[in-house]
């Protein structure tokens, strides 16, 4: 059994008599499980703030089903490593959403009172009740701790990448600054170098060449920067479809078109537009990277609304989509994590970045797979900040 | 013209002072900012262009200490970091504040030369 679970049911209490107690109850209890989650949603619907977690209603009935299956799980056995790894993903599920912690532990009292007068109503002279209740609290507390646990993990992993992030903004910042003197040697050089060749032709193409390379290596500088460059965004209102254009300009690509949609009520938004444009050069870039035979990549721009915990605010969703491989499970998990990268080149730097942009912007980036084939990248900006009108 | 150029890197300021040089534009290169200080009390110059980064003075702070015997002089900074491209020149009357790697045609233009 994994360490956690183990220490888990050991610090709890929780042993083989309580889980075979709760499996010999589940038939009884089962009639009672729809109720149970009938009011945990009643309490949450009669709680504001709780209930702007969710972004439509598709979601609540899910998560009805989630919960149903949740409190059958419960009852069912066996207490073994694939109940830890099932249990593990709500406390992920939570932090995706941004569940405020605290709201588990209100819910799972109603749960525990829910399940409490289940059992009291049940009529069985020979179970022994006191036993049995014992054994659904030890496990509840089982519960809170695997979800408390992932949360944590997972809360850990946003920290460590925000770290990261700013230590290699730091160190590529430096690093661009100190090229910049050598660079500026060699540019001036070669100006004078061209000078002093005349007409040279075998120089002159040597000083072409690394007049070239001198601009590459300014770019490549001008981008760490960028990179480097936290700086917060100064917003103002910006036109979506010309700086997608823009963005797509900046970007060499062969084989591939741009097919641009712009809702009409969706023509601008508050931003940063040198932040925004990065961010859109990043993810078309990708877009078209993941399509090495070509194609077209699809640009949509519509309203929306944007959930955050205690609130919904009208937004805009720019969505780019491609036809190529999609990601993996193993890179939707870790996309936006710094040094992580599927690509042979690249640092793993592009997506971190765009992502603490769009957080920047109190928007949201998201990254799913399309269906049949295909990635789509979601950046979710809401209509108003602060301090502008 | 006279041009004071003062930077660290000698090797950059060679190259710049030999770019710049031309029958109308004679230019006073330094690496070091205690020296160029020294040479200012004594000869006069039109325009100073100036590292910001240096040991010992900044070019900010040279600058300032130049200014007081040169109130005509014209000042023009020039770094490495882009930070320093938001130096203030209102406050303290920068003709312009260059980027390296130095773009040359617009340095030419803010020295008031013909590339
Ligand atoms: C004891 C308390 C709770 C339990 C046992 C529970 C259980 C679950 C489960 C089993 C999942 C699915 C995880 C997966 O992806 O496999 C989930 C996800 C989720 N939970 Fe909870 N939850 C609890 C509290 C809450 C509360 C209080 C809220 C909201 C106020 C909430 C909102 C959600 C949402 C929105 C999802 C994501 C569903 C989706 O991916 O669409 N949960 N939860």
């Amino acid at each position: 059994m994994a360490p956690l679970l183990d220490e888990l049911f050991r610090y709890v209490g929780f042993d083989e008599q309580d889980g075979a107690r709760l499996v010999a109850a589940s038939d009884a209890l089962e009639p009672s499980f729809q109720g149970i989650v009938d009011e945990f949603y009643v309490a949450i619907d009669g709680n504001r703030e709780a209930r702007a977690v969710f972004e439509d209603e598709a979601q609540v009935a899910r998560q009805k089903g989630l919960l149903l299956a949740w409190l059958r799980r419960f009852f069912a056995g066996p207490y073994d490593d694939s109940y830890l790894e099932e249990r593990s993903r709500i406390g992920r599920a939570h932090v995706r959403i941004r569940l405020p912690q605290r709201y588990v532990f209100v819910s799972m009292n109603i749960i525990r009172a829910g399940l409490t007068r289940a059992v009291w109503a049940l009529d069985d002279p020979q179970l022994d009740k006191i036993a049995l209740l014992q054994s659904i609290q030890r496990l509840c507390d089982v519960e809170l701790a695997i979800m408390l646990e992932t949360y944590r993990e997972d809360y850990d992993r946003a920290l460590r990448t925000a770290e990261r992030l700013a230590t290699l903004g730091q160190f590529a910042g430096t690093l661009a600054h100190e090229m910049r003197n050598p660079l500026a040697v060699l540019s001036t050089s070669s100006h004078l170098l061209r000078r002093h060749a005349g007409d040279d032709p075998g120089v002159v193409r040597h000083v072409d060449r690394i007049e070239r390379q001198v601009a590459v290596c300014g770019q490549i500088v001008d981008d760490l920067l960028a990179l480097a460059r936290d700086s917060p965004p100064r917003f103002e209102p910006v036109d979506l479809a010309s700086v997608i254009e823009f963005a797509w300009a900046q970007l060499t690509k062969p084989e591939h078109t741009l097919d641009v949609t712009v809702a009409p009520d969706a023509g601008s938004v508050p931003a940063d537009e040198s932040q925004l444009r990065q961010v859109l050069v990043n993810l078309m870039e990708n877009a078209t990277q993941a399509m090495t035979e070509g194609g077209a990549v699809e640009v949509q721009v519509a309203r929306c609304t944007l959930t955050r915990p205690g609130e919904e605010v009208d937004a805009v969703r720019i969505r780019i989509e491609d036809s190529g491989a999609g990601f993996t499970p193993e890179a939707l998990e870790h996309l936006f994590e710094p040094l992580f990268t599927t690509k042979a080149r690249g640092i793993g730097l592009g997506l971190p970045l765009c992502h603490r942009i769009v957080t920047k912007h109190h928007g949201r980036l998201s990254a799913s797979n399309r269906s049949p084939r295909g990635a789509r990248l979601d950046i979710v900006l809401p209509l108003a900040q602060k301090g502008m009108s | 013209m006279k041009v004071l150029l003062v930077d660290d890197n000698a090797e950059l300021a060679d190259n710049l002072a030999e770019l710049l040089a031309s029958e109308r534009t004679e230019v006073f290169a330094h690496h070091d900012a205690t020296a160029a200080l020294a040479w200012g009390r004594t000869h006069d110059f039109d325009t100073a262009l100036l590292d910001v980064r240096m040991p010992e003075l900044s070019g900010v702070e040279l600058m300032r200490l130049l200014r007081v015997g040169h109130p005509a002089a014209r000042f023009v900074l020039m770094s490495a970091y882009t930070q320093d491209a938001e130096l203030d020149p209102t406050q303290d009357t920068v003709a312009a504040v260059l980027t390296k790697p130095l773009d040359l045609p617009s340095l030419a233009k803010v020295l008031g030369l013909d590339a």
